[in-house]
């Protein structure tokens, strides 16, 4: 992620942009660009105090029971913003933190002086907590940290991540040579405060902004402190700037290194944000849900055009050919006529001796028949042949019977009731049969 | 969260997808709908087409075989000429009397009818089975070899369709 990182104090404003790329920073430009901007401020009229509270979940609830607790060093009728640090637990109930605070109006002052939409600030914070991620770096333990300008000197003690105590110093504008007098002079009051009234074990001091650069000064603190001092270099933790840029820059490279736990952003806007990354998250995830329904609906809705052209075609085929119908009579009634005409006609045809009997000409072709009578009731169409044959041999009598008996094999339409007995004499036949179809009923 | 910024243009992406969606289903819906009734309706054409195909065929008999309407009068008209014309050329009686069946007329007739051979059997019965005005049914055919030569009994139903309301008599 990109992140300008910028730095206001009295006079100086100062920022780069630089990219986190592990436990370091990659230097992108001087200028602005990025929309995630951390910022830092010098501000040493901050309230620091010491609180024992309820561990308490909900930042809300626990800034109200804050402000009651405190309300003696705060202002009245001014907002403040909140920073705290759990430093040990007292009780059960009870831990003790370190708070800073300082009023509202210095956070939208700061962004104001940069110009800066509030919506771009993702961290705002003080400038002693810029030095902290250089001496959790450096220092195990207990680290003082002492960093100085033209315009002030910052003094941050830590242990670890977690400040332990800050001293903000304005250098006088008209100082010159005794510059540094000035810088070991702070260097020891503070130090010695530190060592003796606070009684913590320093175990190492960094130095930087010009304090770094300053020999002199260096040489005091050796013996002073009868240790080295640590200075930073640029390529432990920013990639692509001089030595000389990253002691200019060194509080807003700081700040780039630190996270919420700093923030002095208005809580309601911290919150905020969140859903704002939040909802903008969603928005783009149902734009995207959006853009697809869109796409398939297009694709339904060109069916749905497609299917309302073939309904209008089937329809003006339907009246077309309806209109053919309707012109190829006069009137249904005709058609009615006709149809019961040709009905009647296939009845006739059905019931029609000349054409039952030809479904049995080889029947009628073999027998001699004296009797042949068609009946035809309803759907029902009975034959009935009786006859009398006479035969000069038994050769002739039996193929007379295979015959018949094929020939009534083959009549499959009919269902055949057959009565053939033999004359007295034994070579004459008498033949009955009976011959039954159904009549197909078409339409 | 409904404070914040984005929340307008949330809320408006979110009704914006629901009502795509919406009108995703609607559409999708609809058209279901569509196919239904473009299928009953193709059926509906095809049934149509069907009876077209079949009015063609019926109206090219109807021409080949020059058909006419007939009226009720008419139909009446026809039978009983028939009728007349059989009764009075083979001593016939009648079996059933002139009846209104829907909108056909009908009467039955019974008679002999002495063949001098099967040609003229043959003859006779295409002869009596041909025409369409009126319509000619062979209800009964009985033929008896007897030592004088064949005999048949014929009983025939004329009949007549005849086109209008059919109402009365």
């Amino acid at each position: 992620m990109k992140i300008f990182s910028a730095y206001v104090s009295n006079k100086i404003r100062k920022g780069l942009t630089v990219k986190r790329e592990g436990n370091r920073l990659q230097f992108i430009s001087f200028g602005k660009k990025s929309k995630n901007v951390y910022l830092s401020r010098f501000y040493p009229d901050f309230v620091f105090t010491t609180v024992q509270l309820p561990p308490v979940e909900d930042r809300d609830t626990f800034e109200f029971l804050l402000k009651n607790k405190i309300k003696g060093v705060l202002e009245e009728n001014r907002n403040y913003l909140f920073l705290y640090f759990p430093v040990e637990r007292i009780s059960e109930n009870e831990i003790k933190y370190d708070v800073y605070a300082l009023p509202e109006e210095v956070y939208f002052e700061t962004a104001q002086l940069l110009n800066l939409p509030v919506e771009q600030v993702v961290l705002f914070t003080l400038a002693p907590f810029s030095l902290i991620p250089f001496s959790q770096r450096l220092v195990e333990g207990v680290a003082f940290h002492f960093y100085a300008d033209r315009e002030k000197v910052i003094i941050t003690v830590s242990e670890g991540d977690r400040p332990v105590y800050s001293r903000n110093i304005p250098v006088p504008e008209e100082i010159g040579e005794e510059y540094g007098e000035l810088l070991y002079e702070h260097f020891n009051l503070t130090y010695t405060y530190i060592s003796q009234n606070l009684q913590l074990q320093v175990k190492g001091v960094v130095l930087s902004g010009e304090a770094g650069e300053n020999r002199e000064l260096l040489e005091s603190v050796r013996e002073l402190t009868g240790s080295e001092p640590l200075v930073p270099s640029a390529e432990t933790f920013i990639k692509g700037l001089s030595q000389k840029d990253f002691m200019e820059f060194f509080i807003p490279i700081g700040t780039a290194f630190l996270d919420e736990r700093y923030d002095f952003s208005p809580y309601y806007l911290r919150k905020e944000r969140k859903v704002n990354s939040l909802l903008k998250a969603l928005t783009v995830f149902f734009l995207a849900i959006g853009v697809l329904g869109l796409v398939a609906t297009y694709g339904v809705y060109s069916q749905y055009r497609e299917k309302v052209e073939r309904l209008k075609q089937i329809d003006g085929n339907i009246k077309k050919v309806k209109e053919e119908i309707k012109s190829t009579f006069g009137s249904p009634e005709e058609v009615d006529f006709f149809k019961r005409v040709f009905l009647l006609k296939n009845k006739a045809v059905e019931t029609n001796p000349l054409y039952v009997f030809n479904k049995i000409y080889k029947l009628l072709a073999l027998l001699e028949e004296e009797k042949l009578e068609l009946y035809t009731t309803g759907n029902l169409q009975q034959i009935f042949i009786t006859a009398e044959h006479s035969f000069d041999s038994v050769s002739e009598m039996v193929n007379f019977r295979d015959e018949l008996n094929n020939i009534l094999d083959s009549l499959k339409e009919f269902k055949i009731d057959k009565k053939v007995s033999t004359g007295k004499d034994g070579f004459s036949l008498s033949v009955i049969l009976k011959l039954e179809r159904r009549i197909d009923e078409r339409e | 969260m409904k404070g914040s910024k984005m929340y307008p243009l949330y809320l408006l992406t979110v009704l914006g997808v629901f009502l795509v969606f919406t009108a995703y289903a609607v559409l999708k819906e609809v058209n279901l709908e569509l196919d239904r009734k473009i299928d009953t309706l193709s059926q509906h054409y095809h049934r149509l087409l069907k009876k077209k195909t079949e009015y063609l065929i019926l109206k090219e008999d109807v021409k080949r075989l020059n058909l006419k309407p007939v009226s009720k009068k008419e139909a009446v008209e026809l039978v009983l000429e028939t009728a007349d014309r059989l009764v009075k050329m083979y001593d016939g009686k009648i079996v059933k009397d002139l009846v209104r069946n829907g909108k056909t007329y009908s009467i039955t007739i019974g008679f002999d009818y002495y063949p001098e051979s099967g040609a003229d059997l043959y003859d006779f019965i295409k002869e009596l089975t041909t025409p369409f005005r009126p319509i000619v049914l062979v209800r009964q055919f009985k033929l008896i070899q007897t030592a004088y030569g064949s005999k048949v009994y014929f009983e025939v139903e004329i009949a007549q369709p005849f086109i209008g309301n059919g109402n009365g008599k």
